[in-house]
């Protein structure tokens, strides 16, 4: 807009650029005819009547005179060939980013697959999303993880990673932007074995509580107070597990979040309380209302129906033991 | 750096100990070893590893650090400029060797734990043919990882073959326990030879212990379980 308004600044007092008659600048300005061309393949307005309407009255008097009107090449042809032009070059954009092809394998509800879609978000990776259903898993699952047969998979320009701890680690040697480890090999260190201990230690014996009753249920809950105890400490002086971010370690205790309530309830026990875990407590509501945490939380009337038909069926079997 | 910088509270029979053992050589950093009687737990064992209380456990100046695998990692980032690197620097081979190594430590060792317990002729059949299954998928890993070379890292040890590798004493004592081949040349002939390297090569071969003295200390805990399941 700004270089046309210069050029019709040329045009003040003019019936064409060269004054009476048609001139040097007139041809090298001719392709400017090509402008409602333009404006029709790529649907935008240039050249109108209110903001240029010396450029507008010179087109028409240029286009009308004959040594040029008979030189003109077929409108419609025009209007054909840059329309294929167009696709070609959008085209071309969306192989390039094709070319950084990311998909993720997971389901509505896996706490592991979400580890996954946070640390790309947080990333600003662009992925897309293949939702299986576990009862029915799909030949590209397996294909991608024969060894566990598992969610999530992440597909990386069709090389798959497996294992949730295994892509969070993949994903931060790819793409460097927003780091979610430390750089210190010691506080890497210690990340990784408290991500190893939610893995090994925590979220089994949390799993051992939903899967019990009264007296048993008593006991069993023992080790998980112990184990919170761990985790609680670990955010004395601290924001985030990370610091004063989000980081690898908020993204693997982040479960906790939103399925220890889900677990309190269907299981009818008490696990995190602020009595007992403060930090813990109110990492875990500074964590959930986190813009990009909480738009992927899965459905929670849909969790406590799913776990509750869970409890129920561990439960009856017991029972029948 | 002054040797009591470095310490590692190790038991010479554990594959997990010897991981580390056999990185730090790798690495030259001088340290100082600590054999950890068995079964007891000497105060600082339990004061470095108040969450899991086991070896191994690296102290570093005086911070621990826990878990063999998280050691190895750390070893080779903090004494990086001493020899390559244990990880591809390709984010996916590091990606397949991370993989493998947790399949190694999650899934198929502890097939290794069972079949010690099992008592049944059918439930140990059952657990030799998946820990041989899963050394099939091991042998292609090797081939993948490999890429011609003598070791899963490549020309050099690196973090895979440290992970399968130190279990390497454990697996001949169990097949001279059992009398089974697990480790079979007609079935995984690239992790044969890759065994017979690893454990003759110089930084492991004074680590690794001789499968019968492990077959020693296997019945001596048998020894001390049966004693302590007859007393209750």
């Amino acid at each position: 807009m700004e270089n046309l308004k210069f050029v019709k600044e040329q045009l003040k007092g003019k019936k064409f650029f060269g004054g009476g008659k048609i001139g040097y600048i007139d041809v090298a300005f001719d392709w400017l005819n090509l402008a409602s061309i333009i404006e029709e393949v790529a649907g935008v307005k240039l050249i109108d009547e209110d903001n240029f309407p010396w450029l507008k009255a010179w087109m028409e008097l240029f286009s009308d005179v004959p040594v040029i009107k008979q030189s003109w090449p077929d409108q419609e042809k025009l209007i054909i060939k840059y329309q294929f032009v167009l696709k070609l070059e959008s085209n071309q954009t969306s192989m390039s980013s094709a070319q950084e092809e990311v998909k993720l394998f997971r389901n509505w509800s896996s706490a592991y697959a979400l580890r996954i879609v946070w640390a790309l978000k947080i990333k600003g990776i662009e992925f897309h999303t293949i939702f299986e259903d576990l009862e029915n898993k799909s030949p590209s699952l397996l294909h991608y993880n024969p060894v566990h047969k598992k969610v999530p998979v992440l597909v990386h320009n069709g090389k798959p990673i497996c294992e949730s701890l295994v892509v969070l680690e993949y994903i931060e040697e790819t793409w460097k932007q927003n780091p979610l480890l430390p750089e210190d090999p010691l506080d890497k260190a210690t990340a990784r074995f408290w991500a190893k201990f939610n893995d090994d230690k925590l979220l089994p014996s949390i799993a051992v509580v939903f899967t019990t009753q009264g007296k048993e249920q008593e006991e069993v809950k023992v080790p998980v107070m112990e184990n919170l105890k761990f985790v609680d400490e670990q955010l004395k002086g601290k924001k985030y597990f990370g610091g004063e971010k989000i980081g690898f370690l908020d993204i693997v205790f982040g479960w906790l979040a939103n399925m220890a309530s889900v677990v309190e309830e269907v299981a009818g026990v008490q696990l995190i309380d602020e009595e007992n875990f403060p930090l813990l407590k109110a990492w875990m509501e500074l964590f959930s209302d986190t813009p990009v945490i909480k738009e992927s939380w899965p459905d929670r009337e849909k969790l406590i129906i799913k776990y509750q038909l869970r409890r129920e069926g561990y439960l009856a079997s017991s029972v029948a033991k | 750096m002054a040797t009591s910088d470095v310490k590692l509270l190790g038991a010479w029979p554990s594959p997990y100990v010897n991981r580390v053992q056999i990185v730090l050589k790798l690495k030259s950093v001088d340290y100082e070893y600590m054999e950890q009687s068995f079964p007891g737990k000497s105060e600082l064992l339990l004061k470095s590893n108040p969450v899991y209380k086991k070896i191994p456990v690296l102290i570093h100046g005086d911070k621990p650090i826990c878990e063999s695998l998280i050691i190895v990692q750390y070893i080779d980032e903090v004494w990086n400029k001493n020899g390559p690197s244990l990880l591809p620097s390709d984010p996916y081979d590091c990606a397949m060797a991370r993989f493998w190594a947790a399949y190694i430590d999650d899934k198929w060792f502890p097939i290794m734990g069972e079949l010690r317990k099992a008592q049944e002729e059918e439930a140990k059949a059952t657990l030799i043919k998946q820990a041989a299954e899963g050394l099939v998928l091991l042998e292609e890993a090797f081939l993948k990882c490999s890429k011609g070379k003598d070791y899963f890292g490549g020309e050099s040890i690196g973090y895979l073959d440290i992970a399968l590798g130190s279990f390497l004493g454990w697996i001949k004592a169990g097949e001279i326990m059992s009398g089974v081949k697990l480790l079979d040349e007609t079935k995984t002939p690239g992790l044969v030879q890759w065994a017979q390297r690893f454990c003759s090569n110089d930084v492991v071969k004074d680590v690794l212990p001789e499968p019968e003295k492990l077959i020693e200390v296997l019945k001596m805990i048998q020894a001390r379980l049966k004693a302590a399941a007859t007393s209750t």
